[in-house]
């Protein structure tokens, strides 16, 4: 998965050498592999082999979306998610919500690690006001 | 009689002189093989006569400092007057920004028409300095202003992503650049 390449879809894409800055905008849909996210505008940062080492969504609500080809499937929104794509983790931020199967997670930040599927929530965030964290968790069926 | 004698009768002055000319005849036939090929046919073009065409140009243009800073380079170039325009043949040009940040252009065709350059046919723009480069069907440049652009679609690559898109824009003294219309990126990942 993690070496699969990113492919994205937009309208436009700006790029700033001098500032080192890639921009996408307009309904731009991004898919590495089973991994899905889509936004109004998608910054892409690089690191010196030109690769892709992170990837900043934003958005009335950015979407996030996994489906596991063995497993829950993922679903994730926020007003910003940056996507780490070296350590395949995802920071869900302002407005954060998490599905996983059925459990769910809200707060003003929502951390997933995708291969561990690990959650965190937190009621702070910069930039953010503070948001309860929220969460429902589905017990298993006997 | 003497070998002088013998020199001076007219039947030998006679044979030195065919010599001399036979000799003067080899020296021209070696001249004129040695011209340079006939110039091609003077080209007929659907813009009108031409007033005047080069052959293996080179055109360079010098900045206010008078340092070169364009240069155009075409196996052929022909000037029509009624529109003022060069056509070019597989023109390839260099640029050097302000900042000495070295561009270059080519295309099978060039069209030069007041500091506007339009290439067609595989047209390629290259940043070295910037690691990318553009290609396009049709690219224009304004060679004043930096700014070059396509309204047909084009491929950007910088190794190893590349995106394709239907326009382009790039602003060379800004190093900026905008693709859009269908824009479809491709990026490996970072591995850990």
């Amino acid at each position: 998965q993690q070496s699969e390449p990113i492919e994205v879809e937009a309208d436009r894409l700006e790029l700033d050498d001098r500032a080192g800055t890639a921009v996408y905008s307009g309904a731009v849909e991004i898919r590495q592999g089973n991994l899905q996210l889509t936004g109004a505008r998608v910054e892409i940062q690089r690191n010196d082999a030109g690769e892709v080492s992170r990837l900043t969504a934003t958005g009335e609500r950015a979407y996030l979306e996994q489906t596991p080809v063995d497993g829950e499937r993922i679903q994730g929104w926020g007003r910003t998610i940056v996507y780490h794509a070296a350590e395949r983790r995802v920071e869900l931020i302002d407005r954060a919500e998490l599905h996983r199967g059925a459990d769910t997670f809200n707060g003003a930040y929502v951390e997933y690690l995708i291969d561990r599927r690990l959650v965190e929530a937190r009621a702070d965030a910069e930039g953010t006001e503070r948001q309860r964290v929220r969460m429902t968790l589905t017990p298993e069926q006997q | 009689m003497t070998t002088a004698e013998r020199l001076a009768t007219p039947l030998v002055r006679r044979l030195a002189l065919l010599l001399l000319l036979l000799a003067l005849g080899g020296v021209l036939v070696l001249l004129t093989d040695r011209q340079p090929t006939p110039p091609g046919p003077v080209p007929q073009d659907e813009a009108g006569e031409p007033d005047y065409y080069l052959e293996q140009a080179e055109l360079v243009r010098y900045d206010a400092e008078g340092l070169a800073h364009q240069r155009l380079n075409s196996p052929r170039l022909v000037h029509t007057p009624h529109d003022d325009v060069l056509r070019a043949e597989t023109p390839r040009a260099e640029l050097l920004d302000n900042a000495g940040r070295r561009w270059t252009v080519r295309g099978e065709r060039g069209t030069l028409a007041d500091q506007r350059l339009t290439l067609s046919g595989d047209a390629r723009l290259n940043a070295p300095d910037a690691g990318w480069r553009l290609d396009t069907q049709e690219l224009h440049l304004n060679t004043r202003t930096g700014h070059a652009w396509s309204d047909v679609p084009a491929r950007f690559e910088a190794p190893p992503q590349h995106v394709e898109a239907e326009r382009f824009e790039a602003w060379l003294e800004d190093e900026r650049l905008h693709l859009e219309g269908r824009v479809h990126g491709h990026h490996p990942p970072a591995r850990q």
